[in-house]
């Protein structure tokens, strides 16, 4: 018999004799892969950048909107005026919505906002 | 008259190059603002940057609810046999903008991560030259939310003169 399958029936033996604790290392090494793997593609994929359970964002948190119950649309009945009626209205309120959110036209990149300007002589700064 | 042009040639040699020397002084005062007052620009940067990670997802759920609406809405109209095709095609141009938003977006926030990662007190230079980057990509990002939000409102005139006269059954 050959080397490697001496190793080979070596190993199925010990399986044979210990299948439990082999059992149970297989399933904590796929457990402990298949975590791995994810945690990479969370922080690899950067997806952790818009994770905003982490700790240290509480403020954040409650500062998002708090999201609405899943709706489900009618697209078979007749469009009639009622229809076009509340279509505008809930679009109405959602862009509504939108223009209480930041758009990233605030100049928050400005010397001004992150007091990147000296201080005029006599203020108090 | 060789005399009288010397001072007017020097006069306009000053003139010229006064803005550059006055633009390399402000430049040189400009990164030492930036030495001293590096940890307080990094403490704004990190609130801004927290400031438009909210903007950044209450907007996108927000693009989401309305892409889910919009499809809907040119779905039944299809169902109805109206023309659609205009509404298809402004929705399908609303998801685009959405998804241009997003990379935007991303782009800015690398380029704000880079610039957090910047020791503005050693490399005052690079953290200007970063900053100036990081201004282009937000105005970026503005403009793609800008954009999003003008083809939802196309897509609401559609829907506005589809109202009226035009429903039950009359093709656009």
């Amino acid at each position: 018999m050959s080397q490697p399958q001496t190793v080979i029936s070596w190993i199925r033996r010990y399986i044979r004799r210990r299948r439990l604790p082999v059992a149970l290392f297989l399933a904590i090494a796929a457990s402990l892969i298949l975590t791995g793997v994810s945690v990479s593609i969370y922080s690899l994929g950067g997806f952790s950048r818009f994770d905003l359970s982490r700790p240290d964002y509480e403020k954040e948190r409650n500062q998002l909107s708090t999201a609405p119950p899943q709706k489900t649309y009618d697209v078979t009945s007749p469009i009639d005026q009622r229809a076009a009626d509340e279509f505008l209205s809930e679009f109405d309120g959602r862009l509504n919505d939108l223009h209480a959110y930041g758009n990233f036209r605030d100049g928050g990149l400005s010397d001004e906002e992150l007091q990147l300007v000296d201080a005029v002589p006599g203020s108090l700064q | 008259m060789y005399t009288k042009k010397v001072p007017i040639l020097l006069a306009a040699l000053v003139f010229w190059l006064s803005p550059g020397l006055a633009l390399a002084q402000s430049g040189s005062e400009r990164l030492a603002i930036i030495q001293s007052k590096c940890q307080v620009a990094h403490d704004n940067l990190d609130l801004l940057r927290r400031r438009d990670l909210v903007a950044r997802t209450n907007r996108g759920r927000e693009y989401e609810n309305i892409v889910k609406q919009l499809e809907a809405f040119t779905q039944r109209v299809r169902h109805n046999r109206l023309d659609a095709g205009r509404l298809g095609t402004t929705t399908q141009q609303f998801k685009i903008a959405v998804d241009q938003f997003r990379d935007a977006y991303l782009r800015y926030d690398d380029s704000l991560s880079e610039l957090l990662q910047t020791d503005c007190r050693t490399k005052p230079d690079v953290f200007a030259l970063k900053l100036e980057e990081s201004r282009v990509l937000r105005a970026e990002t503005a403009v793609s939310a800008t954009r999003a939000e003008e083809l939802a409102l196309n897509y609401r005139e559609l829907v506005a003169t589809l109202a009226g006269p035009n429903i039950n059954g009359a093709a656009q």
